[in-house]
């Protein structure tokens, strides 16, 4: 959440020709039913402030997030780190307390390929929060870690709890189907989606061939100028580090 | 006759290799293909046998067995990627290296690193599993994670041997990082020598101003030696280093501590100005305490002590004891620790904060360890 409010430079919107889609609530009946049960909202401390962020839970005890709510460069690990499942509004179907956290990360966050802000930053921005029981009456949403599916017209719907132009408190979604582009290793962006501060670590859904809708990567970063969206996709790293440290 | 047989195969040999090195195609540029790598379990895709491997391997029939050939083809490559940057032709040759008698390519990989000539071959420095290279920017880079593979499978000292005459000049910091594994590898008592290598390489005005990839893998050979002396070039990288050597520096004294924990919690308690003026990274070190082993719970008693700590940094500590936090990747040397859930820590946790409360050990943390035991409570 932090990093996205960093990337806002100016909140000036445009009007041009390009046609933005911008995330909007998903009403209170979505967290009751998957996969909004499974998505929820991140209270969490670094340094002297308190942030919010979002995350999936996507092994029956485990929650992918982005490795950005986890850890900063001077503040360090993130403490009173709090999931509430299924937020909306003032309630929450459930809320858990981690008892582990796990950043997907090298030595080297920052390579500068790109004239972008941290593009290597965000192609590793993945984080996990590991708890003692199960988070979702034992519960998780299916991933697959294919960016196939964030091709052009493969339907992708992002998810989390933005506080931008909304309360923060309320889960948002926004829909495309113009799919991602690669930037770098694993970071991906749209020019047709706008993420809201706050929806960082929410999930990006993808609908397949088949019908069945699965996590394909995770919101970490976005831009208003001009207006897109950025992603951590699921891939082979991603898919090694939830199968080996996310249970 | 004899000798027209003998020498046919040779020439088979060579004509194979020739016609695989003239005729493949590019590999992709970048690194390895994304993969469809499924989650199987209800409602989720099967687990798919796909793999993201790179390109296979030149058969092994074709594998010229004859260290002449060996060297040839090292000199065929050189000389191709002098005309441009050619990464499946680099790809080739390593995996025919690999793929060949242990001793033939030990000593044409040593023959020619020896003559000191480079080339670019339009790869990048990149980690593949196990510490080995998936990709190498150089030739001489990929001969030396060759050479070391080679080595290690063979227990033989010359990687070693040709790594420590590397580390003796400055450069490359892309085979620095190759050579300080090799030796690792080889000799892992060798850590002072490695730790010595470390400091060298954070002093090198050149390399730290630009740092390149190899240099920052190269600080997991910090992580790896335990030694918490370095903890203040690292600090010092942390603090005054461009955003890439900072961030390397931050991850490495992370991964130090957690590695080491007693070391640098005995380092920092002895050296108490030393991080005080990252008082919350601090307190990340302390947090990777087992307070199970009674040594490591005595070093968190003797910070949690302090007056010089701030109660906002012990404060800390305390939430980050519940909440254990790692750094996890491919590295050079090191492994993260075997994923848990932080059960047994966070019990052994439960009890201190409970002795501590009834002994009143900690007067002017009485809020937080409350608030501690409430959040352990079962």
């Amino acid at each position: 959440m932090k990093r996205l409010l960093s990337l806002v430079a100016l909140l000036a919107l445009h009007s041009g020709a390009r046609a933005v889609e911008y995330p909007e609530p998903t009403g209170p009946a979505a967290v009751q039913t998957m996969p909004g049960a499974t998505i929820g909202q991140l209270l969490f401390e670094s340094g002297r402030n308190f942030y919010s962020g979002s995350g999936t839970v996507i092994r029956p005890s485990s929650v992918l997030t982005a490795a950005h709510n986890l850890w900063d460069a001077d503040q360090g690990f993130s403490t009173d780190i709090a999931f509430r499942r299924g937020q909306y509004g003032a309630r929450a179907l459930a809320e858990h307390y981690p008892s582990r956290i796990y950043v997907l990360s090298g030595y080297r966050e920052n390579a500068r390929r790109h004239s972008g802000e941290s593009v290597r930053a965000f192609s590793f921005d993945l984080g996990a929060l590991v708890f003692r029981s199960a988070v979702a009456n034992g519960a998780s949403l299916g991933w697959w870690a294919n960016p196939a599916l964030l091709q052009p017209r493969v339907p992708t719907v992002a998810f989390g709890y933005g506080g931008e132009y909304h309360t923060g408190d309320d889960l948002l979604s926004v829909a495309t189907r113009s799919g991602y582009g690669r930037i770098f290793g694993g970071f991906y962006e749209s020019d047709a989606v706008y993420f809201e501060a706050g929806m960082s670590g929410g999930p990006v859904i993808s609908t397949a061939a088949d019908g069945k809708r699965y996590v394909t990567g995770v919101v970490v970063a976005s831009s208003s100028e001009p207006a897109s969206g950025g992603i951590r996709a699921l891939d082979a790293t991603a898919a090694s580090f939830i199968r080996r440290f996310m249970k | 006759m004899k000798t027209r047989l003998l020498l046919l195969p040779a020439v088979i040999l060579a004509a194979l290799a020739a016609y695989f090195f003239l005729t493949r195609p590019g590999a992709p540029a970048g690194g390895a293909r994304p993969g469809t790598v499924a989650e199987p379990a209800a409602g989720e895709p099967p687990a798919s046998a796909a793999s993201v491997a790179a390109e296979s391997a030149t058969p092994a029939a074709a594998m010229p067995n004859d260290r002449s050939a060996l060297r040839d083809w090292i000199d065929r490559v050189f000389a191709a990627l002098e005309l441009g940057p050619n990464p499946a032709a680099a790809e080739q040759l390593k995996a025919a290296l690999l793929a060949a008698e242990p001793r033939l390519a030990i000593n044409a990989i040593v023959e020619f690193l020896g003559e000191g000539r480079d080339v670019a071959t339009g790869g990048e420095f990149a980690l593949g599993g196990g510490g080995a290279l998936a990709d190498a920017p150089t030739l001489r880079v990929m001969l030396l994670d060759v050479l070391g593979q080679i080595a290690r499978r063979t227990r033989s000292p010359a990687a070693a041997r040709v790594s420590r005459t590397v580390l003796e000049t400055r450069d490359s910091a892309d085979e620095w990082a190759l050579a300080l594994r090799n030796v690792a590898w080889h000799e892992p008592a060798a850590k002072p020598y490695l730790a010595s290598k470390v400091r060298e390489m954070l002093a090198h005005g050149p390399w730290r101003a630009r740092p390149s990839a190899g240099m920052l893998e190269a600080f997991d050979v910090a992580v790896y030696t335990r030694d918490a002396s370095l903890v203040p070039e690292l600090a010092e990288a942390q603090r005054s280093g461009g955003r890439e050597l900072q961030y390397a520096a931050a991850v490495a004294l992370d991964r130090l501590a957690e590695q080491g924990p007693l070391e640098v919690m005995t380092y920092l308690n002895t050296h108490p100005t030393e991080l005080a003026d990252r008082p919350l990274l601090r307190a990340d070190y302390y947090a990777k305490a087992d307070l199970s082993q009674i040594a490591q719970r005595a070093a968190v008693e003797i910070y949690l002590g302090r007056p010089d700590v701030a109660l906002e940094e012990k404060s800390k500590l305390l939430k980050g004891l519940a909440t254990p936090a790692t750094f996890v990747a491919e590295t050079l040397l090191t492994e993260a620790p075997p994923p848990d859930d932080g059960g047994p820590r966070l019990d052994a946790l439960a009890r201190a904060t409970g002795e501590w409360l009834a002994g009143d050990r900690f007067p002017d943390l009485r809020a937080p360890l409350t608030q501690l035991r409430q959040r352990l409570a079962p």
